[in-house]
């Protein structure tokens, strides 16, 4: 290496190793406040103590790359809960430190292909995926090259009345879903956006990528939260390195907003733990207000409805998925049983798949916890930025 | 070095800046590169048979079922061997941590390559993250006369262009490992070959640059002598295959060759930054594609990688 080449190289080692620092000092101060802006309720007397909050600050910052954690996001979970733990993960080293070492985020794209499950992981639970475009090449469901897209997305629809496209990859937060309805003249109505149903109006809309799955029929028991999306039930599972078992975290059933045809909170919809027993837990929206009853029966309280039918089914085709994702320890799967009581794997989530269920006061990792953070401590995290 | 100038010749500093990452979507190049993973991914079975993977814990066997009692598998399967080969399942570019083991006569397994002793705990700890125990596949008897010691591949330069989605073979090289060694890989000496579409050869470097007309080893048998790389048509159509297969990759380099029988068999996959080096032979890397690709990433923003 000659000296220019030197002086170029230690100014870029410099720069990356500059642009780490901040890349993770971001994270940190990004939900710091993000949290800042939550309006919570706490009565002075609630606030926690010093000693609290230094053991908190303990726990989780004297191993991980973060630098800050919000008071107030520990006072959120445990205001919000009414359960006191220093064990609630913050935001801030779950992105930081935890989900790149418990996930291999190189592999994660590859893995989360949606269209693709049934070929990854060899079950047939995923929505029928009639038709993949990507990057130019389009696709039938059995991974077949087409020749003539247009004709066969025409022909492959023929007998569907409702159908959901969405991005392959990057759909996060329910972004670019769209959802066909014929009309009584059999042409296709897009119903939640002003597209018009033709191949090459989908690539213009997407550009690089999308796949079009037949809509799921919902099962009676989930349509009562909202009939008009497709609501499922986000599944944590965590494959310990102890006996390398995947084990089912948390379950929370999605409830989209009234006339929406996707789940996601941040598109407006609520979230209902689900508690081991399958018994469902209140509600949170994203504004943090409590729901205790159906969104459109107030008469309803969460509390009496039934078990959450199907959770059994759904956890157990969660823990075999897990283990069919060597590169990651903790998961989230959208999942859901149809109106035929079968399990529906709707998408995967292979990294930074968020830790909100800690606001209904079960710490993100439970009883995992100081495993976790033992095996944080001994492994690298996987050198995604490569800098 | 090719005797031709041209102001085609890609420079490998746009290459790696500019067209890779345009043509080819880093984040999704890892996933679709798993060792053992070919079958499952392109419906190919033309993989080398993939024993064993040890994969961040799990133990996977070639059916793609976890393992229960991986030591026992393992004894059971290797009985079938006399040579395997073990590799990272990702990261493995250059010939790095290949471990090649042979059985001897009294029916214990020798590394040909390294002072590693064939159990499964030393593996895990020699490769940390991820492994793949595979059969070490028989050469085809012409391209043993390269070099008998490594299985010594194709690399074929596959193009999909964005005019008609066509996948097209832009270079195939055949690299040969030097004298004794188990890999093929130009890193760790190899010398390499260009094969011209029609299966002709045209000459050699090695490492150092220094040009091969001859056969190594033989030194009376003229390159252009030898004849077709047999099986390089059935190998153009395996690859093409693949190519169809990978969709988020335009530009993929495929290492490949026939096996004793006469099989096309896919050792690696290369879907981002495999290198350009086949220009030395005086090719310029995209050849008739050069004006489109460049125009191509005129156009298109390169995969935002590092999300920064």
């Amino acid at each position: 290496m000659n000296k220019r080449t030197q002086f170029v190289n230690y100014g870029y080692k410099a720069l990356r190793t500059a642009a780490k620092k901040l890349y993770y000092l971001r994270f940190d101060l990004q939900y710091k406040e993000a949290f800042e802006k939550k309006r919570l309720n706490i009565a002075d007397g609630c606030r926690l103590d010093n000693q609290f909050f230094k053991e908190y600050k303990k726990k989780w910052l004297s191993w991980s790359e973060s630098a800050i954690v919000s008071r107030k996001e520990l006072e959120c979970y445990c205001f919000f809960s009414g359960i006191k733990s220093i064990d609630y993960m913050p935001a801030s080293v779950y992105f930081t430190t935890i989900d790149p070492i418990l996930n291999d985020k190189q592999m994660a794209w590859g893995y989360s292909e949606k269209g693709h499950y049934s070929k990854l992981f060899g079950i047939d639970n995923e929505p029928v995926s009639f038709f993949r475009y990507i990057n130019g090449l389009s696709y039938d469901f059995g991974g077949n090259v087409l020749i003539s897209p247009g004709e066969f997305l025409n022909e492959s629809l023929k007998s569907y009345s409702r159908i959901l496209i969405k991005p392959i990859t990057d759909s996060w937060g329910g972004r670019n879903i769209l959802v066909f309805e014929k009309d009584k003249n059999d042409r296709w109505v897009c119903v939640n956006e002003e597209v018009d149903f033709s191949f090459k109006n989908l690539v213009r809309y997407y550009k690089k990528n999308f796949v079009v799955q037949e809509f799921l029929n919902q099962h009676p028991f989930y349509a009562k939260f909202n009939p008009s999306s497709f609501n499922t039930v986000r599944m944590y599972v965590y494959r310990s390195p102890l006996d390398e078992k995947p084990y089912v975290l948390h379950s929370v059933l999605k409830a989209g907003k009234p006339n929406s045809v996707v789940d996601n909170l941040k598109a407006g919809g609520m979230a209902f733990y689900i508690m081991p027993s399958g018994k469902l837990h209140n509600g949170i929206t994203m504004d943090l207000e409590r729901v205790n009853h159906l969104p459109d029966d107030p008469g309803a309280l969460i509390q009496d409805l039934d078990s959450a039918a199907g959770i059994e089914e759904m956890k157990e085709l969660s823990r075999s998925i897990a283990l069919k994702l060597p590169f990651h320890r903790l998961i989230s799967l959208d999942i859901n049983i149809d109106i035929d009581g079968k399990p529906r794997l709707v998408e995967l989530n292979l990294s930074e798949s968020g830790n909100g269920v800690q606001l209904f006061g079960y710490p993100f990792l439970g009883k995992f916890t100081d495993e976790i953070i033992e095996f944080c401590k001994k492994q690298k995290k996987i050198d995604f930025l490569r800098v | 070095m090719g005797g031709k100038p041209s102001i085609d010749y890609l420079p490998v500093n746009v290459f790696f800046s500019s067209v890779d990452p345009v043509l080819n979507d880093k984040q999704m190049a890892w996933g679709y590169a798993e060792k053992g993973n070919y079958l499952k991914l392109f419906d190919v079975d033309n993989e080398p048979l993939s024993i064993l993977r040890e994969l961040n814990g799990l133990w996977i066997d070639f059916k793609g079922q976890i393992i229960k009692n991986p030591e026992e598998f393992f004894e059971n399967h290797l009985k079938d061997q006399s040579k395997i080969i073990v590799k990272p399942v990702i990261d493995s570019w250059g010939g790095r941590n290949i471990l090649a083991f042979e059985k001897n006569k009294s029916g214990r397994w020798n590394c040909l390559n390294g002072d590693v002793s064939l159990t499964l705990n030393n593996l895990k700890s020699y490769y940390t993250r991820n492994f793949v125990i595979q059969e070490f596949v028989k050469q085809h008897p012409f391209y043993q006369r390269f070099n008998s010691s490594s299985f010594n591949t194709l690399r074929i330069h596959v193009y999909r262009s964005p005019a008609d989605e066509e996948p097209k073979i832009l270079h195939t090289k055949l690299k040969v490992g030097r004298a004794g060694s188990v890999v093929d890989n130009t890193k760790a000496g190899a010398s390499n070959f260009y094969v011209c579409q029609d299966g002709s050869f045209t000459y050699g470097f090695t490492k150092k640059m220094e040009k091969l007309e001859f056969l190594p080893g033989e030194p009376q048998t003229s390159i252009l002598d030898i004849g077709k790389a047999p099986g390089i048509d059935a190998i153009y159509d395996m690859v093409k295959k693949v190519a169809l297969k990978i969709p988020y990759s335009r530009l993929i380099a495929f290492d490949a060759n026939i096996d004793a029988k006469g099989k096309p068999r896919l050792i690696e996959l290369n879907t981002s930054g495999a290198g350009i080096g086949s220009q030395l032979f005086g090719y310029p890397f995209f050849g008739e594609f050069t004006q489109e690709v460049i125009e191509y990433c005129q156009k298109y923003k390169k995969v935002d990688f590092l999300r920064f």
